[in-house]
């Protein structure tokens, strides 16, 4: 059930609410684990079994390696077990999302020796395997660094695991941070409004601003390659780009709105990226729950920056190339991935010093202009299409007559959402330099909560004569 | 004073989310009308197969999406805003704006923007016509009238009201126009087909006359006058295919306010919007004088009327003109609608295949067919007008 469903907001999410604040304190978990359950296997009922088993079995590895560890020379016990959890979940994760992708790389090898396909059936991707397989390997090794206590309770981590708030596309949670609010917490109602307030801001980001801006992306990436131009091309990448952020922001605005609702406070997953003056600050900025993720479980564990320059720029490439193909099995995430990685590996390379030099608004234009042509490789399909979007974005579209009308491909109100969407993302940049405190204090007068109220209500109501729009990250 | 306004706030968010599905139960919000909604998905039932499976997911999301209390309000009130704000209608609306709020049907810009396809379409009209030639001459050899008519796509009368934003070209004329259009007038013409060109008709009608008279800005459809005098024409060809006298249908047009509800507010309707202007006057046809009983009985011609909407509108022309004796229509070679006289006992609607008894009866024993060739679909793959030829070709043809 997306969040920006009707279903969910008219139904699932009061119902919930209703019966939360009404459960006693010590069975509100339940609760919580009984909707979050209804939630998750309205979308995936089939893998709802997957999800609990490997919750379970994970419960039971933690409180091993735990004693492991806790007992003289169980060190090397506990690194094997760890290393039988975060197996276990790479081999899930790889046969549910990769399997697919690399079965048909191999028909196209066999294809190209003269040799039948491979007998294989399609497997369909559990939703929200990518984030709850993280979240389970991050819980796996805490435990094992000592960092985290394995879950005194069973319920405690399957909550959470399938808290419906983060369960199907982050942010990637992790149990350290979560389990003092999981076993106690406190709401009231000025939690509960802010969550709504929260929820509002990334429901009217997700309705008004990213759907209406997709329209724009999707109208010029279904183009054909002949009819593509360098203004289409830039305005679809922009569009794109600015669809991502409010889609995904949005989310997990919604996602954190929820949680405050029932007294959790989560961690931000965004801090205004399109402000970013480098690619480097652009990754503290963007889905930070995943950044910080790959750099805690994957950047560190192979080196990091420990074993001298030329190493930790090799590092941040691959961990940038692996985080691309975490975010689907094509090609063209791992480029993304990879050019990503390659920018980050740049500035590394160059050194604050010498970027520092570059006058600060070039610095955020380039920064902008490199993150939008990445996005060509994350949204296109194939590296055809992506080479035919960055062609023409570079000069080399032919221009053929369209065989779209512009009133569907750039409607007004889209435009209008893209123009206000841009504004929205990179205004900031210059207010935060500027020090314009005035607008940070409008946002706690009482009549900015009426403003919140109504974008809730508009959001509700633009949803309800519109196409509802699944989520970009659910795919992942 | 701030947990109060908490409260409140809470509370008013908790109603803007909980009034809809109480107006499901208590039908709250409920009263206000939506056009143009045909679907009414029924609510499921919830079995284990049925959940796994997620067909119950998918038809509960469209029953409680459908059954939303305040959904039309709601709808309303966005389409307002697009409408007032922007000028346009939701994305994937059957209904767009034009210059000086002119409404057209989406299907109709289309056709106007048909670029490739013009061509692809255009390649059709050779055997279109190869095969009308052959019915109208085998069924007027048996005392019977195969007329077909090219009734114009509103984009042909209201040209310069389509903006630029709904063409992909502006150049004139359009490859609709020359590919689509002018090939089967051609193909008609070089063959020796007896037609009417309603287009033709159309444009020369606003030329002399109001071009509301003719099609009303808010209307999908032309006029019942233009209707009326395009079915004259259609007679004058069936008089001369069977040498036949029929009544002569009489057309007197006027313009006169009409109930919103009425056929050529239609695009109007659709918008779902409020605060839109409209305009109340629509084109209509005189009652036809009365007869005379010294007047001699005239030969009332039975008629398949085969096509779109337009058939539909002459269907009730047709019962208000009284020219024909009995009115079927063959809705785009899918559905009949009959009279209640016909006498074949399949229903007032009803499919009925090719190649059974009762088509055959409904179709080939009629006195006059009227193909209608509406510009927006006509020649198009899978299309209504070749499939009916078709049957009625293979019908017709010499059993060896």
């Amino acid at each position: 059930v997306p969040f920006s469903s009707l279903l969910f907001i008219h139904l699932f999410l009061p119902v919930f609410l209703i019966a939360y604040w009404l459960t006693p304190r010590a069975a509100k978990n339940y609760t919580a684990i009984g909707f979050s359950l209804v939630f998750y296997a309205w979308g995936a009922p089939k893998f709802l079994p997957v999800v609990f088993g490997l919750g379970v079995v994970d419960y039971s590895l933690s409180h091993a390696i735990g004693r492991a560890r806790a007992r003289d020379g169980g060190q090397r016990r506990a690194k094997w077990l760890l290393a039988v959890g975060v197996t276990m979940h790479l081999s899930v994760l790889a046969y549910f999302k990769y399997a697919n992708f690399f079965v048909g790389q191999l028909d196209e090898l066999l294809a190209a020796f003269g040799l039948g396909a491979i007998p294989w059936t399609h497997v369909v991707l559990p939703i929200g395997i990518s984030f709850i397989t993280f979240e389970e390997i991050s819980y796996l090794v805490d435990v094992y660094r000592g960092d985290a206590r394995p879950a005194t309770r069973l319920s405690r981590y399957l909550l959470f695991l399938t808290l419906f708030p983060h369960s199907i596309a982050g942010p990637i949670f992790r149990w350290k941070d979560l389990e003092a609010q999981l076993a106690s917490r406190t709401e009231s109602w000025t939690l509960v409004r802010e969550g709504f307030e929260r929820f509002s801001r990334g429901l009217a980001k997700k309705v008004l601003v990213a759907d209406s801006v997709g329209i724009i992306a999707d109208g010029v990436y279904a183009l054909p390659a002949a009819q593509l131009t360098g203004p289409l091309a830039w305005l679809g990448s922009i569009a794109y780009a600015i669809q991502i952020y409010f889609d995904f922001s949005g989310y997990s605005d919604m996602a954190i709105g929820l949680g405050k609702m029932i007294g959790f406070r989560f961690k931000e997953n965004f801090n205004q990226p399109y402000i970013s003056a480098s690619i480097t600050e652009f990754w503290t900025r963007w889905h930070i729950s995943l950044s910080s993720w790959m750099r805690d479980y994957l950047y560190i564990p192979i080196g990091g920056n420990r074993r001298g320059a030329r190493r930790a720029v090799i590092n941040v490439f691959v961990v940038f190339t692996l985080s691309g193909l975490w975010h689907g099995a094509n090609w063209t995430f791992l480029a993304w991935g990879a050019f990503h990685g390659a920018f980050v590996a740049l500035e590394r390379v160059a050194g604050d010093a010498r970027i520092a030099r570059i006058p600060l608004a070039l610095r955020h234009v380039l920064t902008l202009a490199i993150v939008t042509v990445g996005w060509v490789f994350f949204r296109a399909g194939s590296f055809d299409h992506a080479a035919a979007m960055i062609g023409a974005m570079f000069g080399g579209g032919e221009g053929a007559p369209l065989t779209v009308f512009p009133a569907i491909l750039t409607p007004r109100f889209a435009m209008f959402a893209l123009v206000v969407g841009a504004v929205i993302a990179v205004l900031p940049a210059l207010w935060k330099r500027k020090q314009w405190g005035w607008i940070d204090r409008v946002r706690t007068w009482p009549i900015a909560h009426v403003g919140y109220l109504l974008l809730f209500l508009a959001s509700a109501i633009h949803l309800t004569n519109m196409r509802i729009t699944p989520l970009i990250y659910f795919k992942f | 004073m701030r947990t109060l306004l908490d409260k409140l706030l809470v509370c008013a968010y908790l109603a803007i989310a909980t009034l809809p599905v109480i107006g499901i139960w208590w039908s709250i919000g409920q009263r206000t009308k939506l056009e143009g909604v045909t679907e009414r998905p029924k609510r499921p039932a919830l079995t284990m197969s049925s959940f796994v499976s997620e067909r119950y997911q998918h038809g509960f999301v469209g029953w409680f999406e459908h059954r939303l209390g305040f959904k039309a309000a709601s709808i309303r009130v966005d389409n307002t805003l697009l409408f007032h704000a922007f000028r346009e209608t939701k994305p994937g609306s059957r209904v767009q704006i034009g210059t000086d709020d002119v409404l057209f049907e989406t299907d109709d810009l289309s056709y106007l923007g048909l670029r490739d396809q013009a061509a692809e379409r255009g390649a059709r009209a050779g055997a279109l016509a190869d095969a009308v030639v052959r019915i109208q001459r085998t069924l007027a050899a048996r005392g019977r009238g195969f007329v077909p008519i090219i009734v114009p796509s509103k984009t042909s009368v209201y040209r310069d009201r389509v903006p630029r934003r709904w063409r992909s070209s502006t150049a004139e004329p359009s490859a609709s126009d020359e590919l689509v259009y002018r090939a089967l007038v051609r193909a008609f013409d070089e063959r020796g087909v007896r037609y009417v060109d309603g287009r033709a008709l159309a444009q020369a009608l606003v030329r002399d006359e109001s071009r509301e008279l003719i099609w009303g800005p808010e209307a999908r459809h032309w006029s019942n006058y233009a209707a009326c005098r395009a079915m004259q024409r259609v007679l004058s060809e069936y008089a001369a295919l069977t040498s036949t006298a029929v009544i002569p249908q009489p057309c007197r047009g006027a313009m006169a306010p009409q109930p919103i509800d009425h056929v050529d507010h239609d695009l109007w309707r659709l918008l779902n919007a409020s605060g839109v202007e409209h305009v109340p006057s629509v084109a209509v046809v005189a009652p036809p004088p009365p007869t005379s009983p010294s007047d001699p009985a005239p030969r009332r011609p039975t008629v398949l009327l085969v096509g779109t909407s337009f058939s539909l509108r002459w269907r009730d022309d047709a019962e208000r003109s009284q020219v024909f004796s009995n009115v079927v229509v063959n809705y785009y070679d899918r559905t009949f609608f009959l009279p209640s006289d016909t006498g074949i006992g399949i229903g007032a609607h009803a499919e009925v295949k090719p190649d059974t008894d009762a088509w055959r009866e409904i179709v080939l024993e009629r006195d006059l067919i009227v193909l209608e060739l509406l510009e927006t679909y006509m020649l198009s793959s899978g299309a209504y007008d070749a499939s009916f030829v078709d049957a009625v070709a293979t019908e017709l043809a010499p059993t060896p």
